[in-house]
């Protein structure tokens, strides 16, 4: 496609001045971050689908705001963050249908990771979540704070939940 | 050994499920096919610059919505459409047009058919254009393309027949009476303070409208035949406004005929102010301005009154430009579906979905609209290729004796649904039951098999191996 070889920067100017391939070239480069991103937040295929569009539509229609002198991809990762937890939030708030953790499929099947996945995800929706934004998406625990507007105590005392809660799921020795 | 916990944690990022390249195709074709089709907005100039300029832009829209409202009642402005809004005007009517067997008798129309354009309102976010036409079962719609292109509105409004029960021909708007004005759009006005049929507001008699907000100012509305226009900028903070609080109708002597209270909310954002104000500063703010629609209708009540008191509005609220494609352009087959702790301890969450049969990702988005005292809107509803396999209960109207009027959204394969004593044939995967009690227990039936579970005033969503029954 043509534009494939421009720089993300160059994309965001060929969009800003109406150009809709740049669109899909900016896509099909940055998609995997934001669906990534969206589905360790979220941990559901389907979910991390619709806030990845969901950041990817926000995000292009917030271009003419974005600094073109940074990084396209943390910006969209943030973005995609951001609406992971928004759909967390607000399936908090319409509570669950049953008492039942919806399950999570974010595992690729036969990975040699599906195991840990899988005991990350039995971790439940707190603690998962600080854990995979510190560990998977390196954010530093003041941002997550921010992001999940809690203390940053908060966040520190969930991780170290979190990491204990796996070792012993895992039998791993301290 | 933490530090081998760590490299594992870091390492298992790797074992996360990845999009193949065909469903990153279908779901490109999603996104992007919702994208502006016009260059995004430059960067916003500062704050007190873009308030002139919105104040502006709604007054040239006024008063460009006045000649060209006037016109558009003598006829004139009238045209073929473009291709994208004869399409909008037909998808409009729903499956309640000719191909339905709950439909209206009338013909469907052509997909040329004159439409007006009623305004363009040239706002700093761009272009509103305001279209009334016919659907394709020849009901008068109105229908609000945004700046994207996209489309929402009144005609949405009209589009959820498959919540009536079987026989009823009208739009599930018809339970208004003539002179009602219903709210459409109205996930911004805060339920609690609200109804969603505001009786009697004579709307053939009002002639201005405005929001007032909270601090007292006013912003005025455009006023069509049947319709309230109000546009509502991105991140309003950064305008200086605080929350809507009424909307007041007047006459054509400036007499107040209605004041309407909106709730301390104010205007959603984009789904994006259900967790606190709106996030002035964030980058992850609403991409684009809000409209909000009111319609304002003026015909006889319909056949049924099954418009429900719990909710408030029948069409997908206000839609994020980019959404409004996604959801408004294909509202070929549409349900409410109510997600929910159960009533009355909360409010309903409705749950719109687009159940489009064979669409990529688009017939799988969901969007839901939680109402009732302090209610806000979110963004959240069970892909809707799950409830194509689930059965759903949508809570229409809430009644005061622990019934409840609710549509049942039944998977294929069932044709019978018993309902205690009473039972229903399935037509549509739809069935309407009023005052269902709770307690209730359903059954469905048919070559698919049986499964059932008892009525506790939520959606039961049941994974399809399962015959689970869910305790209210």
């Amino acid at each position: 496609m043509a534009g494939d070889q421009n720089s993300d920067g160059q994309l965001v100017r060929e969009i800003l001045a109406g150009s809709s391939d740049a669109s899909a070239v900016l896509f099909n480069r940055h998609w995997d971050v934001a669906y990534e991103a969206a589905l360790s937040v979220i941990g559901r295929r389907a979910q991390a689908e619709d806030a990845a569009s969901d950041a990817f539509i926000a995000a292009l229609g917030a271009l003419g705001s974005f600094d073109q002198d940074r990084p396209f991809r943390p910006w969209l990762r943030r973005i995609a963050v951001n609406k992971a937890l928004d759909l967390l939030r607000a399936e908090r708030l319409s509570a669950p249908v049953t008492d039942a953790t919806p399950e999570l499929d974010w595992a690729e099947s036969g990975s040699p990771h599906e195991d840990l996945l899988g005991h990350v995800a039995a971790l439940g929706d707190e603690r998962r979540v600080v854990l995979v934004l510190r560990y998977w998406l390196d954010f530093e625990p003041m941002e997550i704070a921010r992001m999940l507007q809690i203390p940053v105590g908060t966040v520190h005392s969930r991780l170290g939940r979190a990491r204990a809660e796996l070792r012993k799921s895992l039998e791993v020795p301290r | 050994m933490s530090n081998d916990l760590d490299r594992r944690l870091s390492d298992a990022r790797e074992g996360l499920h990845r999009t193949d390249p065909e469903r990153t195709a279908q779901i490109a074709e999603a996104v992007l096919g919702g994208a502006p089709s016009r260059p995004p907005q430059a960067a916003p100039p500062p704050r007190r610059r873009r308030r002139r300029w919105f104040v502006a832009g709604v007054a040239i829209a006024l008063v460009a919505a006045g000649a060209a409202l006037a016109s558009a009642r003598l006829g004139l402005f009238t045209e073929t459409p473009p291709p994208d809004v004869a399409r909008a005007f037909l998808l409009a009517g729903g499956d309640t047009a000719a191909n339905s067997p709950r439909g209206t008798t009338s013909q469907p129309r052509p997909p040329t058919a004159p439409a007006a354009r009623l305004v363009v309102a040239d706002t700093p976010w761009g272009r509103f254009t305001y279209w009334r036409g016919t659907d394709r079962a020849g009901r008068t719609v109105d229908l609000l393309q945004d700046p994207s292109g996209g489309f929402a509105g009144g005609g949405a409004c009209l589009a959820f027949d498959p919540v009536l029960p079987p026989g009823a021909s009208a739009p599930a708007a018809s339970a208004a009476a003539a002179g009602d004005v219903l709210l459409c759009g109205s996930s911004t006005i805060n339920p609690g303070t609200t109804p969603s049929v505001l009786r009697g507001a004579v709307s053939a008699r009002v002639a201005s409208a405005e929001i007032v907000y909270a601090d007292g100012r006013r912003m005025p509305a455009f006023v069509g035949n049947r319709s309230l226009l109000v546009v509502v900028p991105p991140q309003s903070c950064r305008y200086g406004l605080t929350p809507p609080a009424e909307l007041l109708l007047r006459d054509a002597e400036g007499h107040d005929l209605e004041r309407v209270p909106l709730g301390s909310r104010g205007f959603d954002l984009g789904g994006w102010e259900w967790n606190g104000p709106p996030q002035c500063g964030s980058t992850s703010g609403p991409p684009a301005p809000v409209a909000t629609l009111f319609s304002v209708l003026g015909r006889p009540a319909g056949p049924s009154d099954v418009l429900p008191a719990g909710l408030r509005a029948s069409g997908p609220q206000h839609i994020r430009p980019a959404s409004a494609r996604l959801l408004g352009t294909r509202l070929g087959r549409s349900f409410y579906v109510t997600t929910a702790r159960p009533f009355p301890a909360a409010p309903p969450t409705v749950c719109l979905i687009d159940v489009t049969e064979g669409a990529p990702i688009k017939g799988e988005r969901a969007r839901s609209f939680r109402f009732g005292p302090g209610g806000a809107a979110g963004s959240f509803c069970p892909p809707a290729k799950t409830l194509r396999t689930s059965l759903g209960v949508s809570v229409l109207r809430l009644g005061s004796d622990e019934t409840a009027t609710v549509a049942v959204l039944v998977p294929d394969g069932y044709s019978k649904l018993h309902a205690g004593a009473r039972e229903l044939a399935v037509q549509d995967n739809l069935i309407v039951l009023e005052r269902l009690r709770l307690g209730t227990r359903l059954e469905v039936t048919g070559p698919a098999g049986s499964r059932e579970f008892v009525f506790g005033g939520y959606t039961a969503t049941l994974p399809p191996p399962d015959r689970r029954v869910i305790e209210g």
